[in-house]
């Protein structure tokens, strides 16, 4: 065993970690070797030095210390520990939270006035305006630009022309200009018993911007234009209205000037307002024919005047005749039903609410059939049957149909 | 009652089952080792104070995981010389080690001659240095072998090395402290 080996070993030797037999080598080695066994000497030296570093006692009460620390953990934590500890943690979670909450809450608000918004079209803060202000109103439209020449039309009519298909179907119907509004009105009552447009409703006759006969496709060649592709959408006849409001033209000239002003005409606001009044007020004395269900669809009709073209309509209804395609759209006595609830509203002068139901592909001529009737003034597609998965998935269109009476007809100007 | 009589096996099992009041028998038991172990790595009084509550709050918390494969002095020492070594870590990037000899010491042979008193504490104060500027890991195996004379064994699951790896790294660390308190002895001898 040499000296390096030797040397290796001796913190062994002074942890006393070795064999006996390998100690008394070693130890026979630093006998005869006074290098190694002053290197041991050294290594024992300052091994002492370490181990002879006196301990030093703890502070006092320092295991009272550890224990109150101890208990203290032991201990459950407040309903504010557990709430808001530790805070760079649950501070932010809880803030996340309140936000979300916060966003969720105000998608839902906004989204259920919205949903009734589309039930009722009918805004019941104007119906209630009492006709007699729009009367005080209406001399302002004597003062509305006129048209010089038949050739120009208003920017305004032009943008509405663009907008309601019907009103283009309207025009067609409408009589050549150049008749006084007596004569117009009688040529509306009575006239194309069969047709399939638009018919004029007796709110419509009433207005006097109804009453300025040309039509605007005959008027304005590009404002025809620019409605032609728009007619196979449907619009509502009270807008109808505001478009024949829109676009004053100049009075027949066998009308007196004086009767044009005693007419009084209304602006085109004033008049839809007129007409919603009348309608809520029908709404609310109606009466109800048929079983209430839940409809997909609903629609109120305002009746025309009582006339020839009443009396074509009822023909029609009752006898069906070369009417093939009405027969196919409702049953039998739905059609009854409808005709009975149009003559009701007549005679009694109050809404009928009629329930009807015909394949949903029937839709669009169906409104076409009720487009003979009257005047569709309110077409509402109801939200709730939105969740009803069996309303969805069938064939059938469920549709509420209001039958308003007819408006009443105006006193003639006693200027006339 | 505390039962300062019972083992340390049973103290952790009366723990582990909620009695609180047998960890106190552990902290008695333990607090001077614990203690002294810090203040010998960190050389600062109030600090190994400090570290050795850490040690034991520790110790309290994760007792449900000790399982009893070892012993809970040798838990409880690798809990204490991972909290005094991140402590010195921290220290030593901040300040120089604070070595004092303020009269806490307890000077072993209890001798009354103040020349020797002061040899005494002289000596200390050197030992302490060399410890202090050690690396860790040879300081640590130095203190566990030579100062708590702990086995080879136990060092070796404490440091989680081989009990062969233990006894090189221990001769090394004992090499490299007499390279440390070298120059001071021989001059001292010198002198002598």
């Amino acid at each position: 065993m040499n000296c390096e080996e030797v040397q290796k070993q001796l913190s062994d030797l002074l942890d006393k970690s070795l064999d006996i037999e390998r100690a008394q080598e070693i130890q026979d080695h630093l006998a005869a070797c006074s290098p190694c066994s002053a290197e041991m000497a050294s290594l024992a030296e300052y091994q002492q030095l370490v181990s002879n570093l006196p301990a030093i006692e703890p502070p006092v009460g320092f295991t009272a210390g550890v224990m109150a620390k101890v208990r203290e953990a032991v201990q459950p934590p407040t309903l504010w520990e557990r709430l808001f500890l530790p805070l760079q943690i649950k501070i932010p979670l809880q803030a996340t939270a309140v936000v979300l909450i916060a966003s969720l809450a105000a998608y839902i608000y906004q989204k259920e006035p919205l949903q009734r918004e589309s039930v009722v079209s009918i805004q019941p803060e104007r119906s209630f305006r009492k006709p007699k202000e729009a009367d005080k109103l209406a001399p302002s439209i004597a003062q509305a630009p006129r048209a010089d020449s038949k050739t120009e039309v208003t920017e305004q009519a032009k943008l509405r022309v663009q907008e309601f298909k019907d009103s283009a179907q309207l025009k067609k119907s409408q009589p050549p200009p150049n008749f006084s509004p007596e004569e117009q009105n009688k040529r509306i009552a009575g006239s194309q018993p069969g047709a399939t447009g638009t018919v004029l409703s007796q709110d419509q006759v009433r207005s006097p911007a109804t009453l300025s006969p040309t039509p605007l496709q005959e008027k304005s060649p590009a404002a025809n234009d620019a409605a032609s592709p728009r007619l196979e959408q449907s619009s509502p006849p009270v807008e109808v209205q505001a478009k024949g409001a829109l676009a004053p033209v100049p009075p027949p000239e066998n009308a007196s000037k004086d009767a044009a002003a005693a007419e009084k005409p209304l602006l085109p606001t004033e008049a839809r307002r007129r007409s919603a009044t009348t309608s809520l007020n029908a709404f609310r004395s109606g009466t109800v024919v048929g079983v209430a269900l839940p409809a997909d669809h609903e629609l109120a009709i305002r009746l025309k005047t009582s006339g020839r073209d009443d009396k074509a309509v009822a023909d029609r209804l009752a006898s069906g005749g070369a009417e093939t395609e009405r027969r196919s759209l409702t049953s039998e006595e739905e059609a009854k039903n409808l005709e009975q609830a149009r003559q009701q509203a007549i005679q009694t002068g109050q809404s009928q609410t009629v329930w009807v139901t015909i394949a949903r592909n029937q839709y669009e001529p169906f409104k076409k059939e009720l487009a003979d009737m009257g005047s569709i003034e309110v077409e509402a597609f109801t939200p709730n049957s939105k969740n009803d998965a069996i309303a969805k998935s069938s064939d059938k269109l469920r549709i509420k149909v209001t039958i308003l009476p007819p408006l009443p007809v105006p006193s003639q100007p006693s200027g006339r | 009652m505390l039962a300062e009589g019972i083992g340390d096996a049973e103290c952790v099992r009366r723990v582990q089952q909620g009695d609180t009041d047998s960890f106190e028998v552990l902290v008695r038991r333990h607090q001077k080792a614990i203690f002294n172990l810090g203040y010998r790595l960190l050389g600062n009084y109030d600090e190994a104070a400090e570290v050795a509550q850490e040690v034991f709050l520790s110790a309290f918390k994760s007792i449900h995981q000790f399982r009893g494969d070892a012993s809970f002095s040798t838990w409880l020492y690798r809990i204490g010389l991972n909290h005094a070594s991140t402590r010195r870590k921290s220290l030593s990037s901040t300040q120089q080690h604070h070595i004092p000899l303020d009269g806490t010491e307890v000077i072993a042979d209890g001798t009354v001659d103040p020349a020797k008193n002061f040899e005494h504490k002289e000596i200390q104060h050197r030992v302490q240095q060399a410890l202090n500027t050690l690396d860790p890991e040879d300081a640590r195996i130095i203190l566990l072998r030579d100062l708590q004379d702990v086995p080879y064994e136990d060092v070796a699951e404490i440091l989680d090395i081989p009990v062969g790896t233990v006894k090189s790294r221990l001769h090394r660390a004992r090499q490299a402290l007499r390279v440390c308190l070298a120059p001071y002895f021989f001059a001292n001898r010198k002198a002598s």
